[in-house]
């Protein structure tokens, strides 16, 4: 089969490689028929996320049909039409019995690797290092599912578009959970940095939770208009303006009640020498993370409110402001999405035409066109928000 | 003075008499350091070397090993660790001085005087490092670090051995069960209860059993043998943690989770050497 392998910094190819097969009673293979890159793919690609190795299949956000099943799988079967989210759950640990599927205790092979980055290991995911487990990823002809017992989605509703579901694999929840975690309160304002795709379902989100306001702060303009579809009511340019006394304006001198980061750790600052200053240490690994934007979040946030990651961190980050966490009892929550928690009702907010999560799209290419997409959605050329992938 | 641990049980203090001479012993090194970086052809004139430009290099860099020991010493909790490194650092003198003895004698009689100097300070050291070892190893033997519920806060006795836990989703007859029926490759699990070196605690809340294993592996080769197995993940303490995870899915999923990178499931070797995560073989 085809599938889109990285192959170094900066390079992914679309390669010939063996076809997937079952490796435990619990697997599933799916004929993939969407799949995007996520803007978390790009941190890949750019090399800022360790472990990974040149051939490694990409891909977390992907959907099709199901054409194999092993013996433990009753709950689907051959032709099924269905999404898959990127954390990979067991259904059977204490996390998972929890709810806390991106922390399944098992379906990490390689968790000893990543305990000792991080303390303690989370899920396997697709397409995401060896340090998520190094399971192959969806930007493929097919994929392997494994648990695919507790985590797929059936879409039994053929009216709806694979644009349409396809993002419960990631992008949709993740943003509904970020906004999730924020405890909207009636009234509330919301501040989302980053008006990608995550943070776009951030903002839609948010005003689904019951968000008087909603703060779209990017430096991109189509991207900003992006975020007024979504139905932000405010959008800073964080090139043009300061952003925390804007956001002390737009609030009463408050601050928002929540600030939810949905850039992570490739953050760029508005002034160019702080920009290059945060790049040159982290191409020199004395940081991983890039945090102006989290940073922004945490001084911005008004006193006792909460602060939500969804960006993606890796590792240590300088400069955080512990000291305006503490003294001003902000509430931070964070995660990898906990998706499987997340399918059925968003599926039911689609199904009923609260949402039609395909206005994210911009552009819909081949399998064999990966690489352009990559690059085409990295330096957002043609204002590209998010690449749809056909194999 | 014996003071009690958590569990209740008497134990013996560190030794203060020998951490006190390793301090004192740590703060010479950079005493004796100081003369050899700031005045080196001084230094090596004193105890009877000529003092080419060799020789003065060799100073400068013996001088900076007295500084870094003195760190090593001071800033390690334990240490015997530092004072080893002392032991190994006097034999590295002497024979730098025999060496000069042979090649670039200056002064014969104070040349011997500074080797005499040297193996008492290498005595002075050796009996120090012995004394904090026999300390140490009674400390640990008498459960230092160690709580009620034997959780593990200092390094254990021998490089291989494992002290470490696993929560297990389950009732207490089906993992002891289970924990017998398991293959493992590192320990018969009968002689491991036997031994009394598996332990089953019910988990707090209502998560199921714990499962305490304190067990110290044989390996071919002794220490060195365990640290050729470890740099390519076939140490025995590394299999005992890849089949504690593999014995854990199992009991919860009905399956060892595999990836395209780990087809194999858990396992130090393959993480240390990583296949592309493209697909492989397999039956179901």
């Amino acid at each position: 089969m085809r599938a889109t392998c990285w192959s170094g910094r900066n390079t992914v190819q679309v390669e010939e490689v063996p076809d997937p097969q079952l490796l435990t009673s619990r697997d599933a293979i799916v004929k993939i028929s969407s799949t995007a890159i996520c803007g978390s793919d790009l941190h890949l690609y750019d090399g800022y996320v360790p472990s990974m190795t040149k051939g490694d299949i990409l891909g977390h956000e992907f959907m099709g049909e199901i054409v194999e099943v092993g013996k433990d799988v009753s709950n689907l079967k051959i032709g099924d039409r269905v999404v898959v989210p990127f954390p990979i759950a067991c259904g059977g640990c204490n996390m998972c019995a929890k709810g806390l599927f991106s922390l399944c205790e098992n379906s990490n092979p390689n968790a000893g690797m990543a305990e000792k980055l991080w303390g303690h290991a989370p899920c396997g995911i697709f397409g995401y290092s060896s340090l998520t487990g190094g399971y192959a990823g969806g930007q493929a002809e097919f994929a392997r599912v494994p648990f695919a017992d507790v985590g797929p989605i059936k879409i039994e509703d053929d009216a709806l578009t694979d644009e349409q579901v396809l993002f419960l694999s990631d992008i949709f929840p993740t943003g509904y959970m970020g906004a999730e975690l924020c405890d909207i309160q009636p009234g509330d304002v919301v501040a989302v940095w980053g008006a990608g795709p995550v943070g776009l379902f951030a903002i839609a989100s948010a005003l689904m939770l019951g968000a008087e306001r909603v703060i779209a702060i990017d430096r991109w303009d189509y991207r900003l208009d992006k975020a007024r579809e979504a139905g932000a009511t405010d959008l800073v340019d964080y090139e043009q303006v300061e952003v925390l006394p804007v956001l002390k304006e737009l609030t009463g001198g408050r601050g928002p009640d929540a600030c939810i980061d949905c850039v992570g750790l490739e953050a760029h600052h508005h002034h160019g020498l702080v920009h290059q200053y945060d790049r040159i240490k982290q191409a020199g690994r004395l940081e991983t993370e890039r945090g102006s934007a989290l940073r922004e979040a945490i001084m911005g946030c008004r006193n006792g409110g909460v602060v939500s990651i969804m960006g993606v961190y890796g590792g240590f980050m300088d400069k955080f402001p512990i000291g305006s966490v503490m003294n001003r009892s902000l509430t931070i929550k964070t995660g990898q999405c906990h998706v499987q928690r997340y399918l059925r009702p968003l599926l039911e907010r689609i199904t009923n035409g609260e949402i039609d999560p395909s206005f994210v799209v911009s552009h819909t290419l081949s399998l064999d066109d990966a690489p352009k997409g990559y690059e085409m959605f990295k330096h957002k050329h043609d204002n590209c928000t998010k690449v749809v992938l056909k194999p | 003075m014996p003071h009690e641990a958590a569990s209740g049980q008497p134990r013996s203090a560190p030794a203060v008499g020998p951490v006190r001479l390793a301090d004192a012993l740590g703060v010479t090194s950079s005493l004796l350091g100081a003369p050899m970086n700031l005045a080196p052809r001084r230094f090596l004139r004193a105890i009877g070397v000529e003092d080419d430009p060799k020789a003065v290099a060799w100073t400068q860099g013996v001088g900076v090993r007295e500084h870094l020991a003195t760190i090593n010493v001071l800033a390690m909790r334990q240490r015997r660790i530092g004072m080893w490194s002392r032991v190994a650092g006097d034999l590295m003198d002497l024979s730098l001085l025999v060496a000069a003895h042979r090649h670039k004698r200056a002064d014969a009689a104070r040349l011997q005087r500074a080797m005499a100097a040297v193996g008492g300070i290498l005595a002075l050291d050796l009996f120090t490092a012995i004394q904090l070892t026999r300390a140490d190893t009674e400390h640990r033997r008498d459960g230092a670090g160690s709580s009620g519920t034997g959780v593990q806060h200092e390094e254990p006795g021998g490089p291989l051995h494992v002290r470490t836990a696993v929560t297990i989703r389950g009732s207490e007859e089906e993992v002891r069960r289970r924990f017998r029926e398991f293959e493992w490759s590192a320990f018969d699990p009968a002689e491991l209860e036997a031994a009394g070196d598996v332990r089953f605690v019910p988990a707090p809340g209502g998560r199921g059993i714990e499962v305490h294993l304190d067990h110290e592996p044989s390996v071919r080769g002794g220490a060195l043998g365990a640290a050729a197995a470890k740099v390519v993940g076939q140490a025995p303490d590394q299999a005992i943690h890849d089949e504690l995870r593999r014995f854990k899915a199992l009991l919860e999923t009905g399956v060892i989770p595999r990836s395209e990178k780990s087809p194999e499931g858990a396992s130090a070797g393959r993480q240390i050497k990583q296949r592309p995560a493209q697909p492989v073989g397999g039956s179901a």
